[in-house]
């Protein structure tokens, strides 16, 4: 199945915040390896304070002032980004590398027009102006369906709805034709049936535009939707990754089964009680020795306690870093 | 026999739009909710499920009497809601709880989890301070904490912590009914499955009746037996959760059911695919509201609002000329 050098490669990637005080280091990404295919798209997983984000914003040079990445390595079209400058960082980020936010409100600035948002990047990376720009402007959105795009170019933030403000920090994100597009919880801050619209412009300018796609989620709909892969995270690890029809339909890691259990379906009747996973997620400052999620899973043995579970092949690109795999 | 326990006729919301002063007879109205029936029979739940701006909010907050309502009346155990005062108003207050969806902002930071539950029982002032304290221990330990961490602030505690402080203040005083305004959509998904049982297990234990506000179908289903779809101001749909979610007949109700996710790769069905967005509550559109994005708007609904007739006989109403034999004929 693999062709060639992957697009992005992430190896023994370690993310730690330090503590106000800096008495506590909290261990955000803690040894996070992948690869990510050209045209390929890759769910992660998790719950807050998983790692998910944090892992996103390594890749993409925009940690927070106390984060630092303290190990590992990311190389992007072969390039070790971690070795980059600052200002070379700059360059890649909006026009090879390019990003999409959950919140649309946020990623836009209210005093300035949408015209001269989605201008910055295409005068900054491509240099145009004139005529040349306003076409390549319209043209980025009619491509992600904003009707009468010339008005909307004049208009500010607050006069659109929140599902039109993400396409528009769609049209950004596209409009240098990155060739890695991360989405981190794209779709949460809208209503279900705008969701729905958003996830399908996402799906055909991937396809349009032959896009890497990396979907930050903790919505396993969402992630179900759009992915070739996905990858759980737990305490800043990856508990089990997979192709995604392997996740759903055979899940091996104990987390991921508890998860998918634990999501109410409609289409079910009857009055069923949800499974759930007992406790909370863990102190990243404090991780407990051994599996982060043995103090709250259910089929904990003592090793779990003790040391780490090494990660474990169990179909082809399915694996699962959980002892009760290995004694499987 | 069951009894009804609340009981919304007609509700209508206008909230006018400008200053208020001259000529402000004429101003603009925002239709946030129009013309919203329906009954809950005590210890049961319905939820009101439907997209930003459908009117949901403020039917929890007419319910909770936060806003006073344009028209209609709500009947709390046959008493009239809206006119109460006094005497009968601190009541009702008494017997109809809220919680909120967001468990950072609905607790106060600086009091300590004993006060924030409980304030409503000092503020009843019916408890001396020991049976307060008390009743405290045994609401924390209802709700799944540990009675000693009374004494600790909410930031010492984790977001489904913090709405199950919220559910234990909602129970101090012993409510029969508890609006619940998306309780579960800021919290993460393994903590959510907790909190749902949570609220099963209390409405069993203490015969509760539920209205859940949220706009996740999966949630609503699960929790509830009636689900009423709002949408622009209007319920579109009523039913009981089994019926409405295994055939909805709106076709709004349709695509919000196709547009879930569920969490499998396949059997998904066919999405029914809706172009455009939600029109202003402000202008809306005239005839049947939805018919905008309707893949199914005929002549008629550009004209005529369809009224919400029973269909089937599953106890099921909706408001769509498809519906009725009367449009289907013309």
């Amino acid at each position: 199945m693999k062709q060639g050098e992957p697009l992005l490669q992430v190896m023994d990637l370690k993310t730690q915040i330090l503590s106000r005080d800096g008495g506590r280091v909290v261990r955000a990404v803690d040894g996070v390896s992948f690869e990510l295919q050209r045209g390929e798209t890759l769910g992660i997983i998790g719950e807050s304070g998983s790692g998910k984000s944090m892992t996103a914003m390594s890749i993409l040079g925009i940690l927070p002032e106390a984060a630092r990445i303290v190990g590992g390595q990311i190389f992007f079209n072969g390039g070790n980004l971690l070795a980059k400058s600052a200002e070379e960082m700059r360059r890649l980020r909006g026009e090879q590398l390019s990003m999409i936010l959950q919140d649309p409100m946020v990623s836009l600035d209210p005093l300035f027009t949408i015209g001269s948002q989605l201008a910055e990047p295409l005068r900054l990376h491509r240099s145009l102006s004139g005529a040349a720009l306003r076409g390549r402007m319209t043209d980025l959105l009619s491509a992600v369906s904003i009707p009468s795009p010339e008005m909307r170019l004049h208009q500010h933030p607050h006069q659109m709805s929140g599902g039109m403000l993400q396409r528009i920090v769609g049209a950004i994100a596209i409009s240098c034709d990155p060739q890695l597009l991360i989405a981190d919880e794209p779709t949460t801050a809208l209503d279900p049936t705008v969701q729905a619209q958003f996830l399908d412009l996402l799906e055909q300018l991937r396809d349009s535009k032959n896009l890497s796609l990396i979907v930050v989620t903790h919505d396993f709909g969402v992630a179900a939707r759009l992915c070739d892969h996905v990858m759980v995270m737990y305490a800043g690890k990856i508990v089990e990754k997979g192709p995604i029809r392997e996740i759903f339909d055979n899940p091996k890691h104990p987390y991921t089964k508890a998860l998918l259990a634990s999501i109410p379906d409609a289409t079910e009747t009857g009055n069923r009680r949800l499974r759930t996973i007992e406790g909370q997620p863990p102190d990243l400052s404090q991780l407990p020795p051994g599996c982060p999620f043995a103090p709250r899973c259910p089929s904990v043995v003592a090793r779990c306690r003790v040391e780490y579970p090494p990660e474990y092949e169990i179909g082809p690109d399915h694996v699962a870093s959980c002892w009760q795999v290995y004694v499987q | 026999m069951t009894r009804i326990l609340l009981e919304a006729q007609n509700l209508r919301k206008y909230f006018p739009l400008g200053r208020a002063g001259f000529g402000a007879a004429n101003r603009p109205m925002v239709k946030a909710v129009d013309d919203v029936s329906f009954r809950l029979e005590e210890g049961t739940s319905l939820g009101i499920v439907g997209e930003s701006g459908c009117g949901k909010t403020t039917t929890a907050r007419l319910l909770l009497r936060l806003n006073d309502v344009s028209a209609g009346r709500i009947l709390f155990d046959g008493a009239e809601v809206q006119t109460a005062t006094g005497r009968a108003l601190r009541q009702y207050r008494n017997e109809v709880q809220a919680v909120f969806q967001d468990p950072y902002s609905s607790l106060n930071p600086r009091m300590r989890v004993r006060n924030i539950v409980a304030e409503p029982l000092i503020a009843q002032g019916k408890m001396g301070r020991k049976e307060i304290r008390d009743w405290v221990a045994e609401l924390l330990t209802v709700v799944g904490l540990d009675p000693a961490a009374a004494g600790r602030f909410p930031h010492e505690f984790s977001g489904g912590q913090r709405q199950r402080i919220a559910i234990a203040r909602g129970l101090s005083l012993k409510p029969r009914l508890v609006i619940l305004d998306e309780p579960v959509s800021a919290l993460d998904v393994s903590i959510r499955a907790q909190i749902l049982n949570l609220l099963q297990d209390l409405q069993d234990k203490f015969h509760l009746s539920y209205v859940m506000i949220a706009h996740d179908l999966d949630v609503v289903a699960h929790m509830c037996d009636t689900i009423a779809v709002m949408y622009l101001g209007k319920i579109v749909e009523m039913g009981t959760s089994d019926a409405v979610s295994r055939s909805p007949r709106h076709p709004y109700t349709q695509a919000l059911f196709s547009a879930r996710l569920p969490a499998r790769p396949d059997g998904r069905p066919p999405r029914i695919k809706l172009t455009g967005e939600i029109p202003s509550a402000v202008n809306p559109p005239p005839g049947c509201h939805f018919h905008t994005r309707c893949p199914h708007a005929m002549p008629v609904c550009r004209e005529i609002e369809p009224p919400l007739v029973p269909v089937g006989d599953d106890g099921r109403i909706a408001a769509c000329h498809l519906l009725t034999p009367v449009a289907r004929r013309s």
